[in-house]
C-alpha cells in the first residue's frame, strides 16, 4: 500500500485538546463511606447516632418555623417524648417509624407453610391503614393527623412535630418540620464550557444487547464520531461518572442435574460481560477521559449500602490507567469547585415503596429536606451497622445531585432558603434508552445525548 | 488509488463490514481520514456502477429538541434526515457489500487499538509509561525509560534506546540500532544489518533473522537465535540456547553454560572460533525412557531413541561402550517428542516397520 498517498495525522495543533478539571475527592465525606471494619453488630446504634446528628438541626429549623407559636410560651419543646403532658401543645423531635402491614416481615416468612410458594415482592408497601410513630431514646408515641399522609414521610426520617397529646394517648399532629437544606458552598465562577458526562445502567450482559450503542458512545467520547462539532463537544467533556449497574443482573437458572460445588454450578458463570466492560472502560480511560465507576445493585460488590468500590482485579485493563477511579455508592466529589452527590438509585427506589407517589424527582428533593440520603436504611434497605456516625447524613448541600437507573430522564433546579441552588438529575438506564446526560459546569445546564440505530 | 483497492479488498474479498474505526485501526490512520477514504470509495464505486451498501451516522438536534446520534442504512437516510431539526454532521459509518443483519455486526471485536502512533520522523522520549503499544512507522529516535510497554514496533530506520523496562515485544523490521534491557527482543526482517547491543537484560528471546551484529553482555538470555551471518559477542551470559544456523563468528566469554543447558550447533556449518582447538561436537543417538499413562490407566515406559548433541567435555560413549541414557530434559528449541499427547493404548501394535529388523 502506498503510504504517501494517504495524508498523515492531523497536526496536533489543529486537533482539539480535552479540557481538564480539578478533582477533589472530598475525603471528609467519602472517607465515612468506606467500611473499614468487618464487625457486625446491632443496628440500634445507627438510629441513635442519626438522631444525635440531626437533632440540633431539626430543633433549629423547628424553632424558626414555629417561632410565633413557641416563643409566647404557649408551646414548649419537650426533650423526651415520654415527658409529653396531656393537653399541652408542644414540639417533640424523634425518628419516624411507620407500621406497615404490607412491609415484608421476617417473622411471616418463618411462620408460613413451607409448601406455599413465596409471594412476589411487592411494589409498594404503603397502605391506607399505615400507622406512624415517633420514637426517641426514651420511648415512642403514636401520631395521628391528616397532615401525615399529605407529606412524604418514611421510616427513619428525623423530624419535629408540633401538636398535643390526645385522650387516647396519641399525639395529634398540627404541623411537622424537617432539618431542611444544609449549608452549600458558593458556586464557583467557571468561564468555559466544561461538561461532565453521566451514564448509568449500561447493563452489559452475555448477549451484548447494547453493544453497538456502547461502541457509538465510546467513539463519541474519544472524539472519533462525527464532524468538528461533535469532536469539539467531546473535547469539552472533562469527566465521566458511571452511576451503577454496569453489568446486567445475573439470573441463575437452577439446574438440579448439574453437579454443584459449594452450592453453585461454576460452569454456568460467564465472564464475558466483565471483559467487555473492562475493554470499554480501558478504551475510554486511555483517551485521557477520567472515569469514576460507581457500583450498583447488579454489580459484583457488596449488596448493602454504602457499596464499596469494585475490586481492581475484576477490571485489570482499566485499572492500569491512572484516569480510572473506583468509587463508592453513594458518591461525593468536587469537580472544579462544584460539589456532586450521586447514588445508583437503590435509595430512591426504596423510598418510593413507602409512598404512593411515583415522582422520583420529588422524592429526591425530599431527601434534601430530610438532610439524609437513605433514611430507610437499615429497615428495608440493607446497610452496614455503623456505630459512631451515620455517613448518609448530608453535611452539606451538593450543587448537583444525580440518581442513577431510573425509568426516564428528568431534571429540575431546587432553590433553598439560604440561596442554595441544586440541580437534581434522574438518570435513565442506558441499555433501555441509549441516553447519556451532559452537565455543564458553567451554569449547571443539563441535556441528554442519545445513541441509537435503526438496524 | 491503492488505498481504495485495499478497502475494496476488505469488503469484497474478505467480506468484511468496514467501519471507519476498523479501517483507522487497521491502517494506522486518523479516523477523519478513514471517514474520507470510505466516502471516496463509496462515491467511486457508485460511479463505476457497483453499489456497496453504506451506513451513515447522523448527529444533530431532533425535532423533539433532543441531541441525538443515529445510525441509518443508506436507504433510510433521507427519511432519517427529516427527523432532525438541525443536523450538525453526517458521515459514513461503514461500508459493506450488503446490509448487515443486525446491529451487533457493526461492533468491532478483532482489532485492538494502538496507543502511541507516530507516522513522521520524530524524536520520542517516553518515560514511565505503561503504554501498551508504541508504534513508529518512520525514522525516529525513541528513548524509552522505565516503561512497561508491551509492544514497541518500529517499521523503519530508528534508533531505539530502551532502559529498565519490561517490554514484552520489541520488533524492529528495518534498520535499527537497538540498545535494550528487555524481555523479548525480536528483530524479524531487517533488510539491512542491524546492530543490537543488549546489556543487563533478562531477555527471553533475542531473534535476529538477518545479518546483525549482536553484542550481549550480562544477560540471562534464554534463547538467542540468529539465522544469518552475524557477529555475536557474548560475555558473561547464562544463555540457555544460542542457535546460529548460518556461518557466524562467535566469541564467548567465561562461564557460558549452566550445567543443564546444551548448546546445539550444526556441525557442518559452524565455524566457531575459540581459544582452544576446534571443539569436538557431534550428535549421537541416545536412549531415553519415556513414561506415560495409556488410556487404560496403566503406566507404560518405553525406550525411544533420539539424536542429541554432546560436547567434547563429555566422554565419547562409543569409546567407552557405555550406553549413555539421559533423562529427558529438553532444550527449548526442538522437540516434537514431548509434545505428543497420549497414545492410544494398544501395546501390541507395531510402531514402525524398522522394529522388525531389530534394534539398530
Amino acid at each position: 500500500m502506498d503510504k504517501s498517498q494517504i495524508s498523515r495525522v492531523l497536526p496536533a495543533s489543529m486537533a482539539p485538546k480535552r479540557v481538564e478539571v480539578i478533582y477533589n475527592d472530598m475525603p471528609t465525606l467519602n472517607d465515612e463511606l468506606l467500611i473499614k471494619e468487618k464487625i457486625f453488630r446491632q443496628y440500634a446504634n445507627l438510629y441513635y447516632v442519626r438522631l444525635l446528628g440531626l437533632r440540633t438541626s431539626v430543633l433549629n429549623a423547628a424553632q424558626k418555623k414555629w417561632e410565633s407559636i413557641l416563643k409566647p410560651n404557649t408551646a414548649d419543646t419537650v426533650n423526651k417524648i415520654l415527658d409529653v403532658k396531656f393537653g399541652v401543645t408542644c414540639c417533640i423531635i424523634g425518628t419516624v417509624y411507620m407500621e406497615m402491614r404490607l412491609k415484608p416481615n421476617i417473622l411471616d416468612d418463618v411462620t408460613k407453610e413451607h409448601w406455599a410458594p413465596p409471594s412476589p415482592p411487592r411494589q409498594k408497601y404503603c397502605n391506607d391503614d399505615d400507622e406512624f410513630f415517633l420514637e426517641d431514646e426514651s420511648g415512642r408515641i403514636k401520631l395521628i393527623g391528616g397532615i401525615l399522609k399529605q407529606e412524604n414521610i418514611v421510616t427513619g426520617v428525623i423530624m419535629a412535630v408540633l401538636g398535643k397529646e390526645s385522650s387516647e394517648g396519641n399525639f395529634e399532629v398540627f404541623d411537622i418540620c424537617f432539618a431542611g437544606l444544609p449549608y452549600q458552598q458558593p458556586m464557583p465562577v467557571i468561564t468555559d464550557d466544561k461538561y461532565i458526562a453521566l451514564i448509568s445502567g449500561m447493563n452489559i450482559g452475555p448477549n451484548s444487547s447494547p453493544a453497538l450503542q456502547l461502541q457509538m458512545m465510546t467513539e463519541f467520547l474519544n472524539g472519533e464520531l462525527g464532524d468538528s462539532f461533535e469532536q469539539n463537544l467531546a473535547s469539552k467533556i472533562a469527566l465521566m461518572i458511571v452511576a451503577g449497574n454496569s453489568l446486567q443482573e445475573v439470573k441463575v437458572i437452577e439446574d438440579d442435574k448439574k453437579e454443584k460445588k459449594y452450592g453453585y454450578d461454576s460452569s454456568s458463570y460467564n465472564a464475558q460481560p466483565l471483559f467487555d466492560l473492562d475493554n470499554i472502560l480501558n478504551e475510554i480511560c486511555s483517551e485521557v477521559l477520567p472515569v469514576d465507576l460507581m457500583p450498583g445493585s447488579n454489580d459484583p460488590v457488596n449488596a448493602f449500602l454504602p457499596q464499596q468500590p469494585i475490586i481492581p482485579s475484576l477490571l485489570p485493563k482499566a485499572y492500569q490507567n491512572s484516569t480510572f477511579r473506583r468509587v463508592t455508592n453513594p458518591y461525593w466529589c468536587e469537580i472544579d469547585g462544584v460539589v456532586f452527590l450521586g447514588t445508583s438509585g437503590q435509595t430512591i427506589d426504596d423510598i418510593a415503596k413507602y409512598v404512593e407517589s411515583e415522582d422520583r424527582l420529588k422524592l429526591t428533593e425530599q431527601t434534601l429536606y430530610w438532610r439524609h440520603i437513605a433514611p430507610t436504611t437499615p429497615d428495608t434497605l440493607w446497610c452496614h451497622p455503623f456505630r459512631d456516625y451515620d455517613p448518609f447524613i448530608m453535611k452539606q448541600t451538593p450543587h448537583v445531585y444525580f440518581v442513577g437507573n431510573q425509568k426516564e430522564f428528568a431534571t429540575t433546579i431546587i432553590k433553598g432558603p439560604e440561596q442554595q441552588s441544586i440541580r437534581l438529575i434522574s438518570l435513565p438506564s442506558f441499555s433501555e434508552t441509549g441516553n447519556i446526560v451532559l452537565v455543564n459546569l458553567k451554569n449547571l445546564d443539563c441535556h441528554t445525548m442519545s445513541f441509537s440505530s435503526t438496524l | 488509488m491503492n488505498h481504495l483497492e485495499s478497502v475494496q479488498n476488505f469488503i469484497y474479498h474478505e467480506k468484511r463490514i468496514v467501519t471507519y474505526k476498523w479501517l483507522s485501526l487497521r491502517l494506522g490512520i486518523h479516523t477523519n481520514h478513514a471517514k474520507q477514504m470510505l466516502s471516496e470509495f463509496e462515491s467511486s464505486m457508485s460511479m463505476a456502477g457497483k453499489t456497496p451498501h453504506a451506513i451513515y451516522c447522523l448527529c444533530g438536534i431532533t425535532k423533539e429538541d433532543k441531541y441525538g446520534v443515529l445510525l441509518v442504512p443508506k436507504e433510510e437516510l433521507e427519511e432519517a434526515k427529516q427527523k432532525y431539526k438541525t443536523l450538525t454532521s453526517i458521515h459514513i459509518y461503514s461500508v459493506e457489500e450488503c446490509r448487515p443483519k443486525d446491529a451487533f455486526a457493526l461492533v468491532i471485536t478483532d482489532c485492538k487499538p494502538k496507543k502511541v502512533v507516530s507516522t513522521k520522523p520524530s524524536n520520542i522520549v517516553i518515560k514511565d509509561c505503561k503504554s501498551k503499544n508504541v508504534v513508529s512507522t518512520e525514522p525516529s529516535n525513541i528513548v524509552i525509560k522505565d516503561c512497561k510497554s508491551k509492544n514497541v514496533v518500529s517499521t523503519e530506520q530508528s534508533n531505539i534506546v530502551i532502559k529498565d523496562f519490561k517490554s514484552k515485544n520489541v520488533v524492529s523490521t528495518e534498520q535499527s540500532n537497538i540498545v535494550i534491557k528487555s524481555e523479548n527482543v525480536v528483530s524479524t526482517e531487517p533488510s539491512n544489518p542491524s546492530n543490537i547491543v543488549i546489556t543487563d537484560c533478562k531477555s527471553k528471546n533475542v531473534v535476529s533473522t538477518e545479518p546483525s551484529n549482536i553484542v550481549i553482555t550480562d544477560c540471562k538470555s534464554e534463547n538467542v537465535v540468529s539465522t544469518k551471518p552475524s557477529n555475536m559477542v557474548i560475555t558473561d551470559c547464562k544463555s540457555k540456547n544460542i542457535v546460529s544456523t548460518e556461518p557466524s563468528n562467535m566469541l564467548k566469554g567465561i562461564k557460558l553454560f549452566e550445567s543443564s543447558s546444551a548448546m546445539e550447533i550444526d556441525q557442518e556449518q559452524s565455524q566457531s572460533l575459540s581459544k582452544k582447538q576446534t571443539r569436538h561436537r557431534g550428535r549421537r543417538r541416545v536412549t531415553k525412557k519415556r513414561i506415560y499413562q495409556d488410556a487404560k490407566g496403566f503406566k507404560v515406559s518405553e525406550d525411544t531413541y533420539e539424536w542429541e548433541s554432546f560436547s567434547e567435555d563429555e566422554c565419547d560413549p562409543r569409546q567407552t561402550g557405555i550406553d549413555v541414557t539421559i533423562k529427558p530434559e529438553s532444550s527449548g528449541i526442538k522437540n516434537g517428542i514431548n509434545k505428543r499427547g497420549k497414545r492410544k493404548g494398544n501395546d501390541s501394535s507395531q510402531k514402525s516397520l524398522l522394529n522388525f529388523f531389530g534394534k539398530i
